[in-house]
């Protein structure tokens, strides 16, 4: 993977606007080719999941906000810390999170048409990225509990996935943790997870 | 130990997120699979992922434009009132001065220690270029 952290001082250094687009530039050439399919595939499965339709918002228009919200400063990225792609998947993650948290009104802010986007991003009404979000609702709570005990009930025929699962709804343990507590290999727990990942989609497109 | 398990959602978000470690993993043939199971085309992810880019640069530039032509405005208007401030007589820069000074002791007692009693020993160039520094720290 391209835009690994650089070796050497251990300080986590904020990487300089130029850096910022030397490795957006990366994603587009040779090896890192692949990085913009996961790139995509991830603002994909984000929305997806969180069921924002593509009326509102488009995979395409959700890395173009996380690429600006990297360019404009306001997301930091501090190289040493974790490559870029991880970085921008972060970056995706947070804003589809804001976008399914905001209220319709605000939904509206995310999903405005480049043409409008741009006159509030220059009247600075509008901060991609940074918009208010609102305290989550218990509706909203008990939607996600039922999501993922929907999502979970999918893995009966899975004991081994569908105890990963249990950890992460009941106890919210880490991977280590998880292996640790179901006392199983890490390649027992990465094929667990592993199942749990390629399942999400069909659970997410048909539900 | 692990989060709050009282927070429902944060299961789910972690259940969110596992899908970047498969795509973190995935190669060749696999991530194409994986990234069509989340309904994109492979061979159009390049094209994509580089038009969102350069619209958000264009964006970004924009805004750092109208920033920049912001700053040049706010620059160029102290310019013009403290070359304003710093024409007249003697008199009038003695009177602004003192006046300046005034203000910045009435705002910061203990910052302000400029000693403006003896003003009237300065020559008339060295006055005018220390209302234009005062000025300039507005």
């Amino acid at each position: 993977m391209p835009h690994e952290p650089p070796e050497g001082d251990s300080q986590a250094q904020e990487a300089t606007r130029d850096e910022v687009v030397s490795a957006c530039l990366a994603l587009r050439i040779g090896a890192s080719e692949e990085d913009s399919k996961r790139l995509l595939g991830y603002a994909a499965s984000q929305l997806r999941m969180r069921q924002i339709p593509s009326n509102h918002l488009t995979e395409e228009e959700l890395v173009q906000n996380a690429f600006l919200a990297v360019l404009s400063g306001r997301r930091k990225w501090f190289l040493r810390r974790e490559p870029f792609i991880s970085f921008m998947f972060g970056v995706i993650l947070s804003l589809a999170r804001d976008v399914r948290r905001t209220k319709a009104g605000k939904l509206d802010k995310a999903t405005a048409s480049l043409d409008e986007l741009r006159s509030r991003l220059d009247d600075g009404e509008l901060i991609p990225g940074e918009m208010e979000v609102d305290l989550e609702l218990p509706d909203e709570i008990l939607q996600a509990k039922q999501q993922f005990e929907a999502f979970q009930r999918d893995f009966e025929d899975d004991y081994a996935a569908w105890c990963v699962l249990e950890c992460m709804r009941e106890k919210g343990l880490s991977g280590k943790e998880t292996q640790k507590h179901l006392g199983i290999s890490e390649n027992e727990f990465n094929a667990a997870r592993q199942r749990i990942g390629r399942r999400l989609n069909k659970f997410f497109f048909s539900h | 130990m692990g989060e709050n398990p009282s927070k429902p959602n944060e299961a789910l978000e972690r259940l969110f997120a596992l899908i970047g470690d498969e795509l973190l993993r995935a190669r060749g043939q696999e991530l194409d699979e994986l990234v069509q199971a989340w309904g994109i085309v492979p061979a159009s992810a390049l094209g994509i992922v580089d038009a969102a880019f350069k619209k958000a640069l264009q964006i970004s530039n924009r805004q750092r434009l109208a920033e920049a032509r912001k700053t040049q405005e706010l620059e160029v208007a102290k310019l013009r009132r403290i070359s304003v401030e710093t024409d007249g007589t003697r008199e009038e820069l003695l009177l602004r001065l003192n006046s300046v000074l005034e203000t910045m002791r009435r705002e910061n007692p203990e910052g302000a220690t400029l000693e403006h009693r003896n003003l009237d020993q300065y020559t008339e160039e060295y006055l005018r270029s220390l209302l234009a520094q005062l000025s300039a720290l507005e």
